[in-house]
């Protein structure tokens, strides 16, 4: 018995064959569920099924999680998410999230790239959005395409009892972002694209937003849907460009290249017309989070469009797998980096997009320094920037381009008012590398009378794409002020902050004490920080008193001018110069977990003198 | 005596009878007009989805609708006091101008007038209107002799319609009037829309003087 045992343990798949599901044919909402069953069971040590939410009817909407270590939250390693079937009739998108989870399973034992993107993220893939939708759709099917519309098998929504007779929730205009606009999404509960009650209404939206929110390194998501073959990015409720547009584009870009790569089917970036409430929105307008829409197989036509032949399910699956393994490996690869501040592991995302669509920097990196590190204006001084490489073996053909600004004007790399100090392109070994370049420090102040500029160094190398944001993200790092700010018994240091999100949110300011000698004073603003706001509407208030904020509450796109008062000592000596370290963060005014997005800090080297008589005559 | 009671169950055999032919082309189930829900209503002034997501989660709010700027929601315990508090003005409603149905309606004499009450067209089926009213409009329908019944299997029906325009501003106009858009196209002739609509958005896309094409629903279906 013992040995039949051991044999019949022998003859257990160890993994299964890519190829094994059987894309000849449809999934059904109980076959998917088999299929991902089998895949867990094949490899139990790289996916597991997770329930993440409870449909309307009660069913449960799983995502198959896979990764190295899978049944541990690694918070370190970046998440991926791929969800389909928002829609119910758009069952093609199923097929292409199955297709992508056995293609990684599958090729994690003999592709060291797939390996390598698994073990540096946690990917998430939902088959099914909408269950009771789905189900809904097969309900009827005869295995012949209906040309009515109001067939069940096109049905879109989900099947929320709207009370008034009707059904279902549009769950691709339920979610929160520029919610309920009339120009993108209908009020009306027998229209298709019915918004809802309310943004996140229903729990199938709910539970991918919390599955968007419980991931600790969201680097991108993907929602499938079909059809017409198109590849959409933010934003979906305006025609305008979002914050960021070159970087989404340039994902886009390549993805349609890479999808047209495959059987030559080029997809479009542009559909004309609003969707608002939409997945990719919320993403990227809410978190800042890449977020692509692909409209899957067939081109442009009628109903029937959504009942394509099963001949295109393997071409539609083998066509958009490439565009998904290079946005998972954007999202996977560190390879070459700087520390944004002394603490980075270049593990996280750090600093995020503007309105300009460039990087905040931080001010705190130890990899940018100067020699000597005190500066006279005029001096030329050798500056240095270290990078940092990730990638266990050479990269070549990295550029890094480092830059001054004055950082009254922009606190952005590149920005249109930085002054380029100099380029170097090169290889950097595995080591890492140091890279130095003469700098001339400028001669007079910045705009507001201080000497005070910033260094930012920013990379550019194929494997860091934006995704990694170790270019375009966290690379972006500035070096303190470098001559001091002087002052003589009091003076006010004046701090500048935006909310480059594109909801209203709450600044939170904080001034590092441990790098202030006992003796100085350094304090916010005691008039109520409003007064010092360029402007402000009334909803944000309301939203602000919901949640009791107490903190500086800032419309998008709203700055906010913040005098820092400092007093040194009676007895300063004015050889010690003190740095004084602000930094902000922006909480969003939003519902659910409110995820704090760390901002950029200044870094205030003061001297302080004594109110004396040649001090004043100075 | 006898043929008198004859006669008279001869009537009511007719009437009966005909009550049934009624019902077979008529409007099906009756419709119930009273309110969804027994709590007062209560309207108040919001910003946008993001509130409305906090005022349900902070003061677990339950919203009927948003229309226009406008927060329809069920007056729970001590709701109006907490929102006087955080300077909202609620407002309250009478429920029967809130909730609504869509249902169908006896086609009986002019649309124009049956939609005097303020009732919204959606479709016209060869029997019946299918219309979204308030409770408060659907029972001055009734009132005025009106037979009302509830929606059948996968009402209202969406038409399949092809839509060429010139531009793509024309893309979002169509967009615009909620044609649920399954693909668009641009092609020699120009961009080719393809939708689901329903009549009332047909009628309003012809007013926007689009050509619109209803497509035509097969017996023959399509084989995938
Ligand atoms: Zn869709």
């Amino acid at each position: 018995m013992r040995a039949l045992m051991i044999v019949a343990a022998l003859l257990l798949p160890t993994g299964l064959a890519f190829g094994a599901i059987d894309f000849s044919n449809f999934h059904n909402p109980t076959q998917v569920q088999t299929e991902m069953e089998n895949l867990v069971s094949s490899f139990p040590t790289l996916a597991r099924i997770e329930t993440i939410g409870t449909s309307l009817e009660g069913r449960q909407i799983k995502a198959l999680k896979i990764s190295d270590n899978v049944s541990t939250n690694e918070p370190n390693e970046g998440d991926v998410i791929f969800v389909a079937a928002h829609h119910a009739r758009e069952w093609i998108s199923v097929e292409m999230t199955l297709y992508l989870a056995e293609y990684l399973l599958t090729h994690y034992a003999t592709d060291s790239r797939v390996r390598a993107d698994m073990d540096n993220l946690q990917i998430w893939i939902v088959p099914i959005v909408n269950p009771d939708g789905v189900v809904y759709s097969w309900s009827s099917w005869a295995g012949i395409c209906p040309t009515d519309p109001s067939n069940p098998r096109y049905w879109r929504k989900n099947r929320r009892v709207n009370g008034d007779g009707t059904f279902g929730v549009d769950l691709n205009r339920n979610w929160g972002f520029e919610w309920g606009l009339n120009s993108g999404s209908s009020p009306n509960t027998n229209n298709d694209t019915y918004r809802g009650p309310s943004a996140f209404s229903e729990p199938e939206t709910q539970a991918i937003r919390n599955l968007v929110t419980n991931a600790t390194n969201l680097k991108a998501l993907v929602t499938y849907h079909s059809f017409s073959e198109l590849f959409l990015r933010p934003w979906g409720y305006s025609t305008s460009d979002p914050p960021g547009e070159s970087t989404l584009k340039s994902i886009s870009d390549r993805s349609i290249a890479a999808i047209a790569a495959v059987h030559g089917h080029t997809y479009s970036d542009t559909i004309w017309y609003t969707a608002s409430g939409e997945t990719t929105d919320y993403l990227w307008g809410s978190k800042r989070t890449a977020a692509f829409t692909p409209e899957l197989r067939p081109g442009p036509g009628g109903v029937v469009g959504f009942c394509p032949p099963p001949s295109e399910i393997l071409p539609s699956n083998q066509e958009n797998l490439p565009a998904a393994l290079a946005l998972i490996h954007d999202a996977g690869a560190r390879e070459v980096w700087i520390k944004d501040h002394p603490a980075d592991t270049g593990q996280e995302p750090s600093a995020v997009w503007t309105s300009s669509g460039w990087s905040h920097a931080f001010w705190e990196s130890p990899d940018i320094w100067t020699v000597p590190a005190t500066l006279d204006q005029g001096a030329t001084v050798d500056l240095h920037v270290r990078m940092h490489n990730h990638s266990g073996g050479p990269v070549h053909d990295v550029t890094v381009d480092v830059y001054y600004t004055d950082p009254r004007i922009s606190l952005e790399f590149p920005n249109p008012n930085a002054t380029l100090i100099g380029s170097w392109t090169g290889t950097v070994p595995p080591a890492g590398r140091e890279v130095t370049l003469p700098w001339s420090v400028p001669i007079g102040t910045n705009s507001w009378g201080e000497r005070h500029w910033c260094v930012g160094a920013v990379i550019k190398h194929a494997n860091d794409m934006p995704l990694t944001t170790e270019a375009q993200r966290t690379s972006n790092v500035g070096i303190r002020n470098f001559n001091t700010t002087e002052i003589i018994a009091a003076g006010t240091l004046n701090i500048a902050a935006t909310n480059y999100l594109a909801v209203a949110s709450e600044l939170l300011v904080n001034i590092d004490r441990s790098s202030i000698p006992e003796g100085w004073k350094v304090f916010l603003p005691e008039k109520p920080i409003g007064e010092y706001k360029v402007g402000g509407v009334k909803g944000i208030h309301r939203k602000a008193k919901l949640l009791d904020s107490k903190g500086i509450l800032l419309e998008p796109g709203e700055t906010v001018n913040i005098p820092i008062r400092v007093e040194p000592p009676h007895d300063v000596d004015p050889d010690k110069p003190v740095d004084i370290r602000v930094h902000g963060a922006l909480v969003p005014l939003v519902a659910g977990k409110r995820d704090v997005v760390n901002g950029n800090g200044y870094t205030f080297r003061v001297t302080g003198r004594k109110p004396c008589r040649q001090c004043e005559d100075r | 005596m006898k043929i008198a009671r004859l006669l008279l169950c001869w009537i009511i055999g007719v009437i009966f009878l005909g009550c049934e032919h009624m019902a077979e082309h008529g409007v099906g189930n009756a419709v119930n007009l009273d309110p969804n829900d027994p709590r007062p209503v209560l309207r108040i002034s919001i910003d946008d989805g993001d509130e409305i997501d906090l005022l349900r989660q902070q003061l677990k709010v339950e919203p009927i609708y948003v229309k226009d700027g406008q927060l329809y929601l069920s007056e729970t315990k001590g709701i109006r006091e907490k929102l006087d508090e955080l300077g909202y003005r609620p407002i309250q409603m009478t429920p029967l101008d809130v909730y609504e149905r869509v249902v169908r309606i006896e086609r009986r004499g002019a649309e124009s007038e049956m939609i005097q009450v303020g009732v919204e067209l959606i479709n016209r089926e060869p029997h019946y209107w299918i219309v979204r009213g308030t409770l408060a409009q659907l029972r001055a329908l009734k009132r005025l002799g009106y037979q009302l019944g509830t929606l059948g299997p996968n009402e209202p029906a969406p038409r399949e319609v092809r839509i060429v325009v010139p531009t793509t501003k024309d893309v979002q106009q169509v967009n615009q009037l909620h044609v649920d858009i399954y693909s668009v196209e641009e092609t020699k002739l120009g961009i080719i829309i393809y939708g689901g609509a329903f009549d009332a958005q047909i009628d309003e896309l012809k007013a926007h003087q689009y050509v619109v094409e209803r497509m035509p629903v097969t017996k023959q279906e399509v084989k995938p």
